[in-house]
């Protein structure tokens, strides 16, 4: 899932770069803000980063002789939050792409938002809500990542295949099926190893498992306020990946962004241009109907994602701060 | 220079680490701390830095660390590990990490860092990154991250463990040139009797034998009680 | 994927290695945006870039061989995404070993195949010849966060540790008769990597304490730069005019 250079378009790139970039300011001010009286989020989060890297390494088996690897991202937002597993994340993406050429520099963007916002982010709220729906104890609190590590890959990919096809590198009614397709056996296998992880943890170091948990049953009866928002969370968040995946698989013609791209010859604009700074910078570039039409449906795309993106993040917001007024710690 | 009354300490299960321990070290003592594994000595080192909250008063170097978090203090502890002490990108920003915390001017700490590190024979090494390094040499880096703070106390959690025998007397002649209070946790009898010279035997979390090198390691019995050798 | 791999070369010696870390990262990146944004019909444009890297290889004595072939680790994802590309594109269409492959696809899956190669080429050439601590240090003085730079800093150091611990469980597994075939036995690879999770939070807990008794507050000190040479700033003045000057004008 992690994307080399030249294979996702400069506007694509700058959208998800300044989300992205935007989202870690948020992320790392909050633990600038905890640093006076809890020093030990830097290296504990340094050291987790490193162990999601290794982690990544071990592959896992998806039969047919093929493999996927763990991401790893909901394990780390249901034990470090959501913000830690964004920063986490971002860190193992520059490594990664620093030192092992695996996902690129200028595609950075596209893959913090892919794995780190939507993957350790966006999913959150969805574990949140299964988790106060389920009774206390750790078989819900698993449940809960499991559904949300299963998700987490599968809408990451799904916004890998947008990404790809919205710059013209891959038609969507092939990446779409093709990289859901795969994540949706891949995600088992995450979610496997979510869940093994949060057992291993829950039974040798329970005093590190966040609150919410609600591992011994301190949080009966939960409040009913939560449930209700927990399952809107929930509710938004599904039916955003079945309207995202499931119309491809419902039907076998073209969806409306390809038929409009295939009309206006999006696919080319790809091939002649893919910045739009640099037309603003020289003007003597011709700036065609045809091109201001794929730009318009490039942002309509665009857009769409923001907008889901918006959604998610006030759903968050108001769930992180349900926990604070309860006086409980919404993540270690 | 250290003084322990009644010291307790529990695991996160409830179990005893540390049941009550009694003692004083002076000034200038060479103490080793010994003990069959599991016996506390560890977890008696780690309360001594004030790395680990224990019930009881305990005073090191005039400061009472039963109250006060972990920071730093007149004890410095070597680790068992010393990856887990080397967090730096490269010895010599992991050996001026301490002196720069304190304050120190940018000529202090380079001295310092060169100082340190001669006097663990690791001169030259400030470019180096811990991982190149072999265990013996990560281990004497982690002693001279330690030195550059200028430490009383120099307490150190088995020393010996995982080195070859050069590597070992390496760290023997660093432990014997160092002028200060001295406090070895390890169960290598032998090596810490080139070292210390009073012996003080934990077992299960409590006191069992406190007393001259020399005169306990004769005590064969005693020692076989209580898993170890001369 | 030992740290000798990536840092064997970093400490060597050249007029490339003593380059200012910060000079060496900014150009790096320019090349890589602009190398990214070139339309793939200029043909001429990518060559000059291949260039501008195979005269840097040359400069910084590194061998071309570890260069390319670090490089051409990229190329599975190129295949998985795009080989796919020039027989569903529609447009004019060339006949070529039998099959009717689409230009405009051809041209797509050429262009991304040369973009990321030369982007992956770029950043080995500036890890190989730079240590990585200065890159720390130059991403530091061009405004990355201070704690994120900590972060990758100590998420670096224990990279190699880490991987080393998964190895040694994933091969104790496998002197135990582990051969994972199916998905379901991803559970004992759940096993490791829950085992791997507490040994680096137990890690984490025992560097802090390490770094609590050096009196840490929050923050790693970094080393910091001397003034960029006048030298070396013509450098970097005449590269990034190179560099633009081919992105724009070269057609």
């Amino acid at each position: 899932m992690h994307i080399p250079d030249g294979f996702v378009s400069g506007t694509i790139n700058s959208v998800t770069a300044v989300v992205s970039v935007a989202t870690l300011a948020f992320c790392v001010g909050r633990v600038k803000k905890e640093l006076a009286d809890k020093a030990f989020t830097v290296p504990l989060l340094g050291t987790i980063a490193a162990f999601v890297f290794a982690a990544q390494m071990l592959n896992f088996p998806i039969g047919g002789g093929t493999s996927g690897h763990f991401l790893g991202a909901v394990a780390a937002a249901a034990l470090l939050g959501p913000w830690n597993a964004c920063i986490v994340l971002s860190v193992v993406l520059v490594i990664q792409g620093l030192l092992f050429g695996d996902g690129g520099i200028t595609a950075l963007g596209s893959n913090i938002f892919n794995m780190g916002i939507v993957g350790g982010i966006l999913t959150f709220p969805v574990m949140r809500g299964i988790r106060a729906l389920l009774p206390s104890g750790r078989s819900g609190y698993c449940i809960a990542a499991a559904t949300a590590s299963w998700l987490s890959v599968v809408v990451a990919s799904g916004f890998c295949a947008f990404e790809l096809a919205l710059s013209g590198t891959s038609p969507l009614k092939i990446a779409l099926p093709a990289m859901v397709g795969t994540h949706m056996i891949i995600g088992l296998g995450e979610a496997m190893i979510t869940v093994a992880v949060l057992t291993a943890v829950a039974t040798a170091r329970p005093d590190i498992v966040p609150a919410w948990a609600n591992l011994d049953g301190t949080l009966q009866p939960a409040p009913m306020r939560k449930a209700p928002w927990g399952l809107a969370a929930a509710g938004l968040v599904l039916a955003v990946a079945l309207a995202l995946f499931g119309s491809p698989f419902a039907s076998s013609s073209p969806d409306g962004l390809e038929k409009v791209a295939e009309e206006k010859g999006f696919m080319e604009a790809a091939a002649e241009d893919k910045v739009v700074w640099t037309k603003a910078l020289f003007p003597d570039y011709k700036i065609t109907n045809i091109q201001s039409e794929k730009l318009a449906t490039g942002l309509a795309g665009v857009v769409g994602t923001m907008i889901v993106f918006a959604c998610g993040f006030m759903v968050i917001r108001f769930m992180a701060r349900v926990p604070a007024k309860s006086g409980k710690v919404d993540a270690k | 220079m250290i003084a322990i009354q009644d010291l307790r300490y529990r695991y996160h299960d409830g179990s005893e680490a540390l049941r009550g321990l009694d003692l004083c070290i002076e000034e200038g003592e060479k103490v080793c701390l010994a003990g069959p594994n599991g016996a506390g000595k560890s977890t008696l080192l780690l309360c001594l830095a004030g790395l680990l909250q224990a019930e009881g008063r305990l005073r090191v170097g005039g400061h009472d660390i039963s109250r006060q978090g972990p920071g730093p203090s007149a004890l410095g502890l070597v680790f068992q590990y010393p990856d887990d002490q080397l967090f730096c990108p490269t010895i010599g920003e992991d050996i001026a990490f301490g002196p720069r915390n304190q304050r120190k001017s940018e000529q202090e700490v380079a001295d310092r860092v060169s100082s340190s590190l001669s006097a663990v024979g690791l001169s030259g090494f400030e470019p180096r990154c811990a991982h190149h390094l072999s265990g013996g040499e990560k281990k004497r880096a982690a002693i001279a991250a330690v030195l550059a703070c200028q430490p009383d106390i120099l307490a150190l959690d088995e020393p010996w463990a995982n080195l070859d025998a050069r590597a070992s007397r390496a760290v023997t002649d660093i432990m014997r040139n160092f002028s200060g209070t001295l406090l070895v946790a390890s169960h290598d009898l032998t090596r810490a009797a080139f070292v210390c010279t009073r012996l003080i035997v934990i077992d299960q979390g409590a006191l069992v034998g406190d007393g001259p090198m020399k005169d306990l390691l004769q005590d064969l019995g005693f020692l076989e009680a209580h898993g170890l050798e001369p | 994927m030992g740290h000798g791999f990536i840092d064997r070369f970093s400490r060597m010696d050249s007029c490339i290695h003593r380059l200012d870390a910060r000079i060496k990262i900014v150009l790096t990146l320019l090349l890589i945006i602009l190398a990214v944004t070139t339309p793939p019909q200029r043909l001429l444009a990518f060559v000059i870039y291949a260039g501008v890297l195979l005269w840097t290889t040359a400069f910084s004595q590194l061998p071309l061989q570890h260069v390319l072939r670090r490089a051409a680790m990229v190329l599975p994802f190129s295949a998985f995404v795009a080989l796919g590309i020039p027989f569903v594109h529609g447009g004019e269409t060339v006949p070529l070993f039998g099959l009717r492959l689409s230009v405009t696809g051809l041209w797509i899956l050429m262009g991304a195949t040369v973009k990321s190669m030369l982007a992956a080429t770029a950043l080995i050439l500036l890890m190989s010849t730079t240590p990585f601590n200065r890159i720390l240090a130059g991403f530091r003085a061009l405004g990355t966060p201070k704690i994120f730079v900590d972060l990758l800093s100590l998420s670096h150091r224990y990279l190699y540790l880490l991987i080393e611990e998964a190895t040694r469980l994933r091969r104790a597994a496998i002197a135990r008769g582990y051969a994972p075939k199916w998905l379901p036995q991803t559970l004992i690879v759940g096993r490791l990597v829950g085992n791997l999770f507490l040994r680096s939070y137990e890690r984490a807990e025992r560097v802090y304490g390490a770094m609590c008794l050096r009196g840490y507050a929050g923050y790693l000190p970094t080393s910091g730069f001397a003034p960029v040479s006048r030298r070396d700033g013509m450098l970097l003045v005449v590269m990034m005019l190179l560099l633009i000057s081919v992105r724009v004008f070269v057609h």
